[in-house]
């Protein structure tokens, strides 16, 4: 009995351990790192502002099931979960983000009481999971909604009542994120199939739920909106090729997801040196037969359809869309990790030195990627209100969700600039155009026969605005709002069109 | 399982080895500006050739596990 007490103490020990270093790698800096907040964060946070105050989004649509965003209707349950943090600790970034936090610590802490401390210190250390708590991702909420739905359903086998919440948990991740729309679909129908023999009862009525929860979702899901996304993505590359990149060690433990947003600058998936306890734990899953449990057969179901999801899409190796499948990686990694605490000592001395290093290279060398500018941006906007503002966004995102955030902007503002007409068919406007005019502010490409002769502010970077076209349009640069690095990010220009009138006309003599 | 651990570490070790000595002025000039990133009495530990090197030389060894290479090599694109 001592033993066992003993043992128990230990593995509390363990989890608590493991919990704090979670805690540690995802909250250190949190807010700050990533420096800056993307469009689809700030859309995130500025909705829940908007629901917040008004019952309506920045449309003035009341508590959609998607969010129309930027055209692309993104799902919407993560933008309500903001709305709490951003009533309690108002419209910022660690507001927008904390939901995201929450859910990987809650992820971890599952895992650990699922699968063992030794996958929880896989999911708490491995960088694909630290980078999705650190941002406001819809991803890493789904996952945690999903895998929590495998737990209750698990947990069923002894205890039947769990089995509603499963389906439950299940559903609701179908609001986190798209993959899951079609992931929680196919794990509802496996569990049922598991159960049905033993727990049909049960089973119906959890899938009545489930089917009630749901049907919002289905009731849109043959509007525009609803379909934006795989309309305009899917089949558009190399299928067989891009599901198996999802699989390519190189994409898994060495190279770094390609899109700038949405990755540690150095690190992969999993650390290079996980690829040798992974390819043990291969042996053994497969000598267990761990994937004859319900627990296994769940997680090979995601680790196949969501890269077959994500393969649809032209993007090579979207972490973001294939995030459940890594939780079965992390699992089989840890299957090949042994006891040795020593080995688990020196794990923890080189991912907290890679992660550490990452996380400075994160904050310095993506600052203008994760739009670290725009804050500055925004507070020369307010400061200059009495003045006319022409902003380049040539090469940028929607530059309004920006200004609206940092700026606070009243959302009744936002939603006057929609008629009635067009909230009726809310999920059926695809159409984004990322120009804006908002007060004194206009957001569209410069056109220099024109903006050259009109007094007004000029911004964009040297790009839009080269030093040559500066001298050429008789600008007088006002300021530069620089990267976190102190680099010129934007450029502020100043016109001058009675010189550059002279100027022309004196050309034309 | 312990050979391929063994034959990973010492085609790193090699490799590391092999980009320590042709390490570009790029290279350096980006190590310079990296360090600047990190608090000073520990920004030599993060940023250094050694580093840098290990970084190049794990892309070129895991470039070859992978299915991109694999595929390119059979003909596929």
């Amino acid at each position: 009995m001592y033993s066992e007490l003993s043992a128990m103490n230990n593995r509390h020990l363990a989890m608590g351990l493991i919990l704090i270093l979670a805690m540690i790698s995802r909250g250190v800096d949190f807010g700050k790192t990533p420096a800056g907040i993307t469009d689809d964060e700030s859309s995130h946070g500025y909705n829940a502002y908007s629901l917040l105050l008004t019952g309506r989004d920045e449309y003035g649509k009341t508590w959609p099931i998607l969010n129309r965003s930027f055209g692309t209707y993104s799902s919407s349950l993560y933008t309500y979960m903001t709305i709490l943090p951003v009533k309690l600790f108002g419209l910022n970034p660690v507001s927008i983000r904390l939901p995201s936090l929450v859910s990987g610590l809650i992820f971890v802490v599952l895992v650990i009481a699922a699968l063992g401390p030794a996958a929880g210190f896989v999911v708490a250390i491995s960088p694909v999971f630290i980078f999705y708590s650190r941002a406001a991702f819809e991803t890493n909420l789904a996952l945690t909604l999903l895998f929590l739905g495998i737990v209750l359903a698990v947990r069923a086998a002894s205890r039947p009542k769990m089995l509603p919440l499963s389906f439950l948990f299940l559903s609701l991740s179908a609001y986190a994120y798209q993959v899951e729309r079609v992931l929680s679909v196919i794990l509802i129908s496996l569990i049922a199939v598991y159960y049905w023999k033993t727990r049909k009862k049960i089973v119906i009525l959890s899938l009545l739920l489930a089917l009630l929860i749901q049907i919002p979702i289905m009731f849109i899901s043959f509007t525009p909106g609803a379909n934006s996304r795989i309309s305009t993505l899917a089949g558009r590359g190399n299928y067989p090729f891009l599901f198996l990149t999802y699989f390519s060690p190189s994409n898994l433990f060495s190279r770094p997801d390609p899109a700038p947003r949405k990755s540690f600058p150095q690190v992969s998936v999993f650390y290079w040196w996980m690829i040798i306890p992974f390819i043990m734990g291969i042996k053994k899953f497969i000598s267990s037969k761990s994937y004859k449990s319900l627990f296994g057969k769940s997680l090979v179901v995601s680790v196949i359809v969501s890269p077959a999801i994500a393969a649809a899409t032209p993007d090579y190796f979207s972490t973001w869309r294939a995030l459940p499948m890594f939780l079965t990686l992390a699992w089989i990694i840890s299957m090949g990790l042994g006891k040795s605490k020593m080995v688990y000592f020196f794990m923890l001395l080189i991912s907290s030195f890679e992660i550490y290093s990452n996380l400075v290279l994160l904050k310095h060398e993506g600052s203008t990627a994760w739009g670290y500018q725009y804050q500055a941006l925004a507070n020369f906007v307010r400061s200059h209100s009495d003045e006319t503002i022409v902003i380049d966004n040539a090469r940028s995102g929607p530059i309004y969700i920006w200004l609206a955030l940092y700026n606070h902007y009243p959302p009744q503002k936002l939603q006057s600039m929609v008629d009635t007409e067009w909230l009726k068919d809310y999920y059926n406007h695809v159409e984004f155009d990322l120009n804006k005019t908002i007060d004194n502010v206009q957001i569209r490409p410069i056109f220099w026969k024109s903006d050259a002769l009109t007094d007004q502010i000029l911004i964009s970077d040297s790009l839009g605005i080269s030093a040559s076209q500066a001298d050429e349009h008789f600008l007088t640069l006002v300021t530069i709002i620089p990267d976190i690095n102190a680099q010129p990010a934007l450029y502020v220009y100043q016109t001058h069109p009675a010189l550059k009138i002279s100027a022309t006309q004196r050309d034309s003599i | 399982m312990k050979v391929f651990g063994i034959v990973l570490a010492l085609v790193l070790t090699i490799s590391t080895y092999l980009r320590l000595l042709s390490l570009t002025n790029l290279d350096i000039y980006a190590i310079s500006v990296r360090r600047s990133y990190y608090p000073p009495p520990i920004s030599r530990i993060f940023q250094n050739k050694l580093t840098t090197g290990f970084y190049q030389a794990r892309t070129q060894v895991f470039s070859l596990l992978s299915f991109d290479y694999v595929f390119r090599t059979l003909g596929y694109e």
